[in-house]
């Protein structure tokens, strides 16, 4: 089955995080939780540029900062949702 | 001399004047005193006393974070006796204290502050070529405690002080804090970190 965008994004946050899917939403932010951690969050970037076969930035990589902040950057590579 | 670092997508340089201000405010935040080894609040009048102090001072450097040319906080090296203890002038220092805290609102919640970190890292190990890094966190300062341990530090020690806190105008009275003590070696940084000084020193693409 293929996944669409949101589905892909919110599949790479709970591998990456290790959470429920339901936990995914636009106001989840880093720390806010203690699964999104630094280390999390490298695995989150992994993730991503996997499933949206992109390579983020160093800004892109700082600016992530909460899923909503997570859609607006990988619009910025052509990916809606 | 003012000095400046550049990498990871931020930019150090020197406080100057014109800074101090907007540093007092931030340094006078709740969330950021009260994990400060003084809690006090700072008036305009200390804070101008510090920063003129800082005029001869060769044991100390104060640095202002910026990303994407935004002040986002503030960055600090203390040279240290590795026997004594006492400060020391930072280019012959063994050891460097090293202390850190985000100002912006914005960038609270961000890994952005491993950029800061990584800088100096880098700046202490390979340019003052120092034998160690060292910080002291509040043990209640979860943050900061994870944040160290994934730079690669190792906790060296723990020590109590007696901190004075103004509950009311005329009441003041003495709380326990616990601090622990870490130490960063080169190597455990280099290992630490491989991963996230990747991720952080990428080129922009578009």
């Amino acid at each position: 089955m293929t996944l669409n965008n949101t589905e892909k994004l919110v599949q790479s946050f709970v591998t990456a995080l290790n959470i429920e899917a339901d936990q995914v939403t636009d106001t989840l932010t880093y720390n806010e939780i203690s699964e999104w951690d630094s280390t999390a969050h490298m695995i989150l970037i992994a993730e991503l540029e996997d499933q949206f076969d992109v390579m983020l930035d160093t800004d892109d990589i700082i600016d992530m900062s909460s899923v909503a902040q997570a859609k607006k950057i990988m619009s910025k590579y052509d990916v809606s949702f | 001399m003012q000095y400046k670092l550049s990498g990871y997508g931020v930019e150090l340089r020197s406080v100057i004047k014109s800074d101090i201000e907007m540093l007092r405010q931030w340094r006078n935040k709740d969330h950021i005193r009260s994990m400060m080894k003084s809690t006090s609040y700072i008036t305009k009048e200390q804070q101008q006393v510090w920063f003129d102090s800082l005029e001869d001072a060769t044991h100390v450097r104060h640095f202002l974070i910026s990303y994407k040319e935004q002040a986002v906080g503030s960055a600090t090296l203390t040279g240290t006796s590795f026997v004594s203890g006492f400060t020391d002038d930072l280019e012959n220092a063994r050891e460097i204290e090293t202390g850190l805290y985000i100002g912006h609102e914005s960038y609270r919640n961000n890994i952005l502050a491993f950029a800061p970190s990584l800088l100096t890292c880098d700046y202490c190990f390979d340019e003052l070529q120092v034998e160690q890094l060292v910080a002291t966190v509040n043990s209640s300062n979860k943050q900061a405690l994870s944040y160290n341990e994934k730079l690669g530090y190792k906790e060296v020690s723990r020590f109590f002080t007696e901190v004075a806190e103004q509950t009311s105008s005329s009441d003041i009275k003495t709380r326990r804090q616990e601090w622990i003590s870490f130490t960063l070696q080169r190597k455990d940084y280099i290992e630490a970190t491989k991963q996230v000084r990747n991720l952080l020193s990428r080129r922009k693409s578009r």
